[in-house]
């Protein structure tokens, strides 16, 4: 059986107290939320291809995730992580931010993509999570460079 | 100044040893299949090191960005756990127990690296 949870900030493993701090004032800003003009399918749309461009650019480093057919890749600073998914019919493309809030979902079936009613955006997310994860795939478990080396080692036998 | 901020490093290596501890029982728990506990783990786990990698980011340094990727394996692990172990395919079994063991590793070598620090009297990772 598992102990309960455990918070490691009220456990007293041995932390000190530092001497207090002078109040510092609290300063922040609002900022007005982006205008509603785009749906979330097209926004996901947008972002999926700037992934493949940069992708096709060597410029991101897509890493396995955990779940079949996962690929993640985190931004340098951590400000932002995306994950593309191929498992089955199903289609996934995540946005996650700095805490791992998932900031940015689209999860699509090959039935919601063929549906005609729902033809366009989802459709249009549904191959364009399909070309994303085939990047990825393709850069994270470094296919060409694996490839490259079973033809010079087959050359050798 | 300089007392504070040995207060607030040693307080980070207790945070991060205390993060490998929980790391450890972790992989424990996967290797032997226990997965209800390995969910409970990686649901503590995840949200102590968030809580640790904001308390601390100025003496984790070079390191933060393989914190970082760790706190977004801990969130897919999270994420597939919570939708029920018993659908795990075989190949993620085994990524589970790689995943963990990564996860292990790097929040022991944290723990050791701040644990050096300390005694070295370095100020930053």
């Amino acid at each position: 059986m598992a102990e309960q949870p455990q918070g490691i900030a009220n456990k007293g493993f041995g932390r000190l107290t530092p001497p207090p701090k002078p109040n510092a004032e609290s300063s922040f800003t609002i900022s007005p939320p982006p205008s509603p003009t785009s749906t979330s399918s097209e926004r996901a749309l947008k972002l999926i291809e700037q992934l493949q461009e940069k992708t096709e650019l060597g410029k991101l480093t897509w890493t396995t995730g955990f779940e079949d057919g996962q690929f993640k890749v985190v931004l340098p600073r951590g400000e932002l992580a995306f994950v593309a998914q191929v498992k089955g019919n199903v289609r996934r493309f995540l946005v996650l931010d700095e805490r791992q809030e998932v900031i940015l979902e689209e999860t699509i079936t090959d039935d919601e993509a063929l549906d005609e009613q729902l033809l366009s955006a989802k459709d249009r997310v549904f191959d364009a999570i399909g070309k994303l994860q085939a990047l990825a795939r393709v850069r994270a478990l470094q296919v060409h460079e694996k490839l490259a080396k079973a033809e010079k080692l087959l050359a050798a036998i | 100044m300089r007392a504070e901020k040995s207060v607030q490093q040693h307080n980070a290596e207790v945070d991060f040893a205390a993060l490998a501890r929980m790391a450890k029982e972790l992989h424990s728990y996967v290797e032997i299949g226990m997965m209800p506990e390995a969910r409970l783990r990686t649901t503590d786990l995840r949200s102590e090191l968030a809580v640790a990698i904001r308390h601390h980011e100025a003496f984790i340094g070079a390191h933060l960005n393989h914190l970082q990727d760790k706190q977004i394996d801990l969130k897919l692990v999270t994420d597939a756990l919570n939708q029920g172990a018993g659908s795990l395919s075989q190949a993620e079994k085994i990524r589970l127990l790689e995943m963990t063991g990564e996860i292990l590793d790097v929040l022991a070598g944290q723990s050791g690296q701040l644990r050096s620090n300390v005694e070295s009297g370095v100020q930053n990772g």
